[in-house]
């Protein structure tokens, strides 16, 4: 068997079928009369300032998920999964049926959104890069070289963001194991030194996976308050996503490059391809990192486009308002990758059980099958897709609102409200659009 | 305020669920093409160009899909289909490809033998 056959583009070669036109025209009707009720009728004082922490979790699971032993116990669950992908990519095949590029691909990057909606921060209690670079710290002394420099945020992750998506969506190579394990490489030696140089600082501020998980972890139900777990509402918790340098650059990463995943099975970017005299390579350059600072430029200017009142500077306000796209960033997210997390993420554990591809059967996963439920029921399916793109926008409306009343001068909380919103429905509606046309 | 906004919303969610179920009718299914007993679709590669360029065909699951491929050179294309991918050889000159997709989807068909090009796509419901 030839061994570049496998996972087309990123990964899986089929694709849902487009959404139906009527489906996508009501849920951008939707998205819009309801983004315009929230700016109408919602609450007029904020809502989900620090006042309101959420109520205490049960002591136990407080006691239980603080103690050291279960910060232990996920660092060796997460190392234990780290050594077995890193041996399947060292030591197995480029091969189709190596399990590594569908860990990589879809259990880590698509498996992150729910894992970290269902238990909040997850990569960062998981991290092998923070076990292994913490270990080297710790004997090469215990403290950090440098003070990480506030004003770069989360801008080291958001550049790791996009050198991931720009390896699954536009590396010729992106699916071959030395290309990707190279990149893993790269990311285990920039995370390591990085955290020598800076300490733990680092990784929550530049590891682009645990700046995603725990971006995405801030719409679970998980919070903390003066060290004590709390259950909060999820858009409570997600406007205390702390407002750094860099969040808008990576919420843009993560919409552009959806958007770009989107775009490029469409049949219109194939006849581009097709016909252009530029290289497609050329085409894929600019169309993901031109979608993605479109997507951030956007949203930029149109939370700058208000007046604000003193003591807020206006170029703080893009920062300050992005964690209200991390819901249309989960919506997207179900969008366009839950058939692939379902269906290769099955196939992936089946694979996991011959890491070496020896015809081994080790975790005893290896005679199981791929259920296509969801593919069969393309209409159920088309449904979900719209109501996870319509609900990730109400909730992105909501607390957009609710940032804008608390940041803004009254006078200007109409209309800066008015373009952020704007925004957010030509998001939706761009993103409803390639759904449709995929 | 709260309930307000509830009642807001529920209210707008219906509007404009009913605002669109007025207009549009059923689903735009596609009628299934080609038919089993129509003619094939005509696909060729020469030089490395396709021709007609990002084809997309639609059928039903489980019909033929038939192709009267033209190439240059003999080589394989490749089918990404689920549950099982599909390899279909062709000579030089014209073949007729014949294959079935089992899964609803947008399966796409690839020439390995020209850097993963895209040769055409099936659309199968």
């Amino acid at each position: 068997m030839p061994t570049d056959q496998l996972l087309a583009h990123g990964v899986g070669g089929a694709a849902d079928l487009p959404i139906p036109a009527s489906l996508a025209i009501a849920g951008a009707v939707a998205a819009l009369t309801i983004s315009f009720t929230v700016l109408a009728v919602a609450w007029r004082t904020p809502r989900y300032g620090a006042q309101r922490p959420g109520r205490p979790a049960p002591v136990w699971l407080d006691a239980t998920v603080s103690s050291p032993l279960f910060l232990a116990i996920a660092r060796t669950v997460g190392l234990i999964a780290f050594g077995y992908t890193a041996a399947a990519a060292m030591f197995g095949a480029d091969l189709v049926i190596n399990p590594f590029l569908g860990i990589v691909y879809v259990l880590l990057w698509v498996g992150i959104v729910p894992a970290s909606l269902l238990l909040g921060p997850f990569y960062r209690a998981i991290s092998p890069v923070r076990s292994i670079g913490g270990l080297l710290f710790r004997l090469a002394g215990g403290r950090a070289v440098l003070s990480y420099p506030e004003r770069l945020g989360y801008w080291p992750a958001a550049f790791g963001l996009l050198a991931f998506v720009w390896l699954e969506l536009v590396h010729p190579d992106s699916t071959s194991v030395p290309t990707v394990r190279l990149w893993f490489a790269g990311y285990l030696a920039a995370m390591v030194i990085g955290g020598l140089l800076f300490g733990d600082k680092w990784y929550s501020r530049a590891d682009p996976f645990e700046v995603y998980s725990t971006l995405i972890g801030r719409l679970s139900v998980w919070g903390r308050h003066q060290g004590r777990l709390m259950l909060r509402s999820p858009l409570a918790n997600v406007s205390s996503t702390p407002a750094r340098p860099g969040l808008t650059a990576v919420v843009a990463v993560l919409l552009g490059s959806t958007a770009y995943d989107s775009l490029h099975e469409s049949g219109w970017w194939a006849l581009r391809m097709q016909t252009s005299t530029v290289s497609p390579a050329v085409w894929e350059h600019v169309g993901l990192i031109g979608l993605c600072v479109f997507a951030g430029l956007l949203f930029a200017g149109a939370c700058m486009a208000t007046g604000v009142g003193p003591g807020v500077r206006r170029v703080e306000l893009p920062n300050r308002f992005a964690h209200s796209i991390a819901p249309i960033i989960v919506g997207y997210m179900v969008a366009h990758y839950l058939t692939l997390l379902v269906e290769i993420g099955q196939r992936t554990v089946i694979q996991m059980s011959d890491p070496f591809s020896t015809g081994a059967n080790i975790l005893g996963t290896g005679d199981w099958s791929v259920n296509y439920w969801l593919s069969l029921h393309p209409t159920g399916l088309a449904v979900t897709k719209v109501l996870a793109v319509v609900i990730g926008h109400v909730l992105g409306a909501v607390a957009a609102h609710d940032r804008a009343i608390s940041l803004l001068p009254s006078r200007h909380q109409l209309t800066g409200q008015l373009s952020v919103l704007f925004v957010m429905v030509f998001f939706t509606a761009g993103g409803l659009l390639l759904l449709f046309s995929s | 305020m709260v309930r307000k906004l509830w009642v807001g919303l529920v209210v707008a969610a219906v509007v404009s669920l009913a605002g669109c179920s007025s207009g549009q009718s059923e689903d735009p299914t596609p009628t299934p093409s080609p038919a089993p007993d129509d003619q094939p679709a005509q696909v060729s590669l020469v030089d490395g160009v396709v021709d007609p360029p990002a084809l997309r065909l639609r059928v039903g699951v489980g019909e033929p899909v038939r192709v009267e491929f033209t190439a240059d050179h003999a080589g394989e294309l490749h089918v990404h289909s689920r549950p099982e991918d599909i390899y279909l050889a062709y000579d030089e000159g014209t073949t007729l490809l014949e294959f079935i997709v089992e899964v609803p989807g947008v399966v796409e068909v690839e020439s390995h033998d020209n850097d993963r090009l895209l040769v055409f796509k099936v659309e199968a419901r």
